[in-house]
C-alpha cells in the first residue's frame, strides 16, 4: 500500500476534498497541518518550490492541489 | 437517460435545488463540477440562520447530504456543453480524463455561479501560488511569520484579513475605495488584530514583481513615501465574475453586469431553463450561502411546474443523440 502525506490548512476547502476522497476510498494518509507544524511546513515549501496547498505525496510522487486524475492513476484506483 | 431535472453546480444554490426538486418527486441529476462553490472557501458562517457558527466547507456537505437523502443523484464533471433536443437537453459531461457523457434533461437549472476575478497583471499566472494566491482561507495559513497583503475591501477580503493575521507577521488591507463594504462584525473583528493590520484606501496593485516567487508589489499612489510594498505573498478578494458561457449559448439573455437574466421566479428567457445563485442578476451584488439557497429552492419550484406541464414533450420529441444510435 502507498505511503500518502496530506499537507494542509484547517480551512483549505481542497484539503478537506482530499481528505474526504482518501476516506471514501479507505486509503490511509497522515496529515500535517502546515500551519501550525513548522517541520512539515518546511518539508512542503522546500518540496514543492510553491505554497498553495494542499501538496500531496504519494510514496515519492508529488500532487500539488487535489488532482483527482492523478491520485486514481499513482495509487491505481 | 433523461433526467426530469439537471442542475448544474453544487453550491449553495444548486444543493439547495436538489433539496427542494427532490421532495417534489422529481428524477434530479446534480453535475458537481467543484463542490461546494464559492461557500466551500468562505471560512466561518457566523450568519446562516440555524447553524451557529459553521465552517462553509462543512454547511456545503451538510447540503450535499441533505439532496442526496431525497434521492438526488450526484456526479463529479464539467458541463461542456447543453444543446436542445426536441423539447428537451442534452446536457454533455465529462470527469477528468473519463469518456464524455450525455444525459437527457426535461428542465435545466443553471446553479454553476462564479469564478474568482483577478488583477489581470502581468506575472498573475507566472507567481500563482508563488506568491500570488485566491483563497486566503486555504493557503493564508501557510504564511506563518510572513509579510503579505489582501486585496479588496468586502467581506471576503476582510475576514481573510482576520484569519491570516493569525499567522502572518504583518497584513497589509488594500482597498480600490475609501471605506470598507464588510459587515461591521467582521471589521471589528479585523481591528483586533491591532497595529499587524495596516489598511491602504484608495490605492491599487499596479504591478507584480517577482521572478521564481513574488517578491514585491507597485501600487498606484505611494503609501509611507514609496509606491513599492515588500512581501511574501498577496491574497486576491476583489469578488468575482458570474459563469454564463452555457447560458449564452442556449439564448439566454445576459444584462450589462454580465449576469444571466431571471425574473423572479428564476425562469431565464429560454422554456425550461432556470438559473440561480452567484452568475444572476437577483439580489443585485449580495452574494450569500442564504440568498444562493434560497434561489435554488425557488428556481427548483418553477422547475417542477414547468416539468408538470412541459415534462411528456420531452420523451415525445426525444432525437437519439450519437451515442444512443
Amino acid at each position: 500500500m502507498a505511503t500518502v502525506k496530506v499537507y494542509s490548512t484547517p480551512w483549505c476547502m481542497y484539503c478537506k476534498m482530499a481528505k474526504d476522497y482518501f476516506k471514501e476510498k479507505k486509503v490511509e494518509f497522515v496529515d500535517f497541518d502546515v500551519s501550525v507544524d513548522e517541520k512539515a511546513r518546511k518539508e512542503m515549501l522546500d518540496a514543492s518550490k510553491q505554497s498553495g496547498v494542499p501538496v500531496i505525496m504519494i510514496d515519492n510522487e508529488m500532487v500539488i492541489g487535489f488532482d483527482k486524475d492523478r491520485i486514481n492513476q499513482l495509487l491505481k484506483i | 437517460m433523461v433526467y426530469d431535472l439537471i442542475i448544474v453546480g453544487s453550491g449553495a444554490a444548486g444543493l439547495s435545488a436538489g433539496l427542494y426538486a427532490g421532495r417534489y418527486n422529481m428524477k434530479v441529476l446534480i453535475v458537481r463540477g467543484e463542490f461546494g462553490g464559492e461557500s466551500a472557501t468562505g471560512g466561518v458562517f457566523w450568519n446562516y440562520p440555524g447553524t451557529g457558527p459553521i465552517d462553509g466547507y462543512e454547511l456545503m456537505r451538510k447540503m450535499e447530504s441533505q439532496a442526496k437523502d431525497v434521492g438526488s443523484e450526484l456526479i463529479d464533471g464539467k458541463v461542456l456543453d447543453i444543446k436542445r433536443n426536441g423539447h428537451c437537453f442534452d446536457v454533455v459531461v465529462q470527469d477528468g480524463n473519463k469518456p464524455i457523457e450525455h444525459f437527457g434533461a426535461r428542465t435545466i437549472i443553471l446553479a454553476n455561479g462564479a469564478e474568482r476575478r483577478k488583477l489581470g497583471l502581468p506575472l498573475e499566472k507566472e507567481l500563482l501560488h508563488k506568491g500570488v494566491h485566491y483563497c486566503v482561507t486555504c493557503d493564508g495559513p501557510v504564511y506563518v511569520d510572513k509579510t503579505i497583503a489582501v486585496i479588496g475591501g468586502g467581506d471576503a477580503a476582510v475576514k481573510g484579513v482576520s484569519l491570516a493575521g493569525q499567522f502572518a507577521k504583518k497584513v497589509y488591507l488594500i482597498v480600490r475605495g475609501t471605506d470598507l463594504r464588510a459587515e461591521p462584525v467582521n471589521i471589528e473583528e479585523m481591528k483586533k488584530l491591532g497595529d499587524k493590520v495596516e489598511i491602504i484606501y484608495g490605492t491599487e496593485v499596479k504591478e507584480l514583481v517577482g521572478v521564481e516567487k513574488l517578491e514585491k508589489i507597485i501600487l498606484t499612489k505611494t503609501y509611507n513615501g514609496s509606491d513599492e510594498l515588500l512581501l511574501d505573498g498577496i491574497f486576491i478578494e476583489i469578488g468575482t465574475l458570474p459563469n454564463v458561457t452555457i447560458a449564452k449559448s442556449l439564448g439566454s439573455n445576459i444584462d450589462d453586469k454580465g449576469y444571466v437574466m431571471v425574473d423572479n421566479s428564476m425562469k431565464t428567457n429560454v422554456d425550461g431553463l432556470f438559473a440561480c445563485g452567484d452568475a444572476v442578476n437577483f439580489f443585485g451584488s449580495f452574494k450569500q450561502a442564504i440568498t444562493a439557497a434560497a434561489m435554488g429552492a425557488v428556481a427548483a419550484t418553477s422547475a417542477y411546474q414547468d416539468y408538470k406541464v412541459h415534462g411528456e414533450l420531452c420523451q415525445i420529441h426525444w432525437i437519439p443523440t450519437e451515442l444512443e444510435k
